[in-house]
């Protein structure tokens, strides 16, 4: 079991992780932001009342 | 909890992570399809609405929180099939799905391009399409189920001309052959050359429609075409198919 992880962590290519659907990510992620941020705001408002 | 994280508030950043996972793989399922230009009107209603708020629009605000609850209302009706496949792989895929090893891969990739030369010196006509990261259900249920590892001559079989299957395209998922006989889109392109016949217009619509590669071998010349995302490359030779299937196909990362 172990070896395979320690295989398959080889062949992982850490560039082709980050640049893959480069820009995909980067929209996802200022979405997620957004939205933490909104909800967050929402919430906090919710316990100030 | 560990040193380093003493004093730093870990849980917005722990949230932001998930929520950015989540967000991501919805885009990764709707990229590539109709819904895809659905989502965008989504991020563009998601930030106007972020910046009215800001700014203090509370009109504007106001109109597109209702508008946005119409909307998801109207999202979940008309995209209802897109959805629920969604569901469905979500609870499928990812938390015990293995990924075929990738010396099962390039097996696969050297019988379809076996199967693809010899067809083509035989000039016998085939349309094979390889799936990638989107489901194509709908045309797999459109054929008969197969389920068999991918081999030279089970490619050849279904394609002989005497076989029942022949006519429609043989959808490849993993290693996996998933499905014979089975119906694509034809593409609607007005830009393509005239004398393509159905065969490639069927194999160029449904690499529009989805990421699969889409391999379609001509029945009057045995060339042999591949279709990604609209795009037809025409004459490749089977070296050529090998080594642009094995970068599309081997160790795609997300």
């Amino acid at each position: 079991m172990f070896n395979i992880i320690k295989e398959r962590l080889k062949d992982i290519s850490f560039k082709e992780i980050i640049w893959h659907n480069f820009w995909l990510k980067v929209i996802s992620l200022i979405v997620a932001i957004i939205t933490w941020f909104y909800v967050n705001g929402e919430l906090t408002k919710g316990i100030k009342v | 909890m560990p040193l380093f994280l003493k004093g730093v508030n870990w849980r917005p950043i722990v949230e932001i992570f998930i929520l950015w996972l989540v967000i991501y793989r919805i885009f990764l399922f709707l990229k590539g399809t109709k819904a895809q230009y659905l989502l965008r009107g989504i991020v563009i209603l998601i930030v106007a609405f972020f910046l009215s708020q800001k700014l203090g629009l509370y009109v504007m605000s106001w109109l597109l929180t209702k508008f946005f609850a119409f909307f998801l209302i109207l999202v979940a009706i008309i995209f209802q099939p897109e959805l629920r496949e969604g569901l469905v792989r979500l609870g499928r895929r990812h938390i015990f799905y293995v990924e075929p090893k990738q010396e099962e891969v390039e097996r696969t990739i050297r019988e379809i391009v076996s199967a693809t030369n010899i067809l083509s010196k035989k000039k016998i006509g085939a349309l094979i399409a390889i799936a990638r990261e989107m489901g194509l259900k709908e045309y797999i249920e459109s054929g008969v189920k197969i389920n068999a590892d991918v081999t030279s001559e089970l490619i050849q079989t279904i394609f002989s001309p005497l076989s029942p299957l022949h006519d429609g395209g043989v959808i490849i998922g993993g290693i996996k052959v998933l499905s014979a006989g089975c119906l694509f889109p034809l593409t609607e392109n007005p830009q393509l050359d005239r004398a393509l016949g159905m065969r490639h217009r069927a194999g160029i619509g449904l690499s529009e429609n989805s990421d699969a590669l889409v391999i379609i071998l001509s029945e009057e010349t045995g060339n042999i075409s591949l279709a990604i995302n609209g795009q037809l490359t025409k004459d490749l030779s089977p070296a050529d198919l090998h080594t642009i299937l094995k970068g599309q196909l081997v160790r795609v990362r997300r």
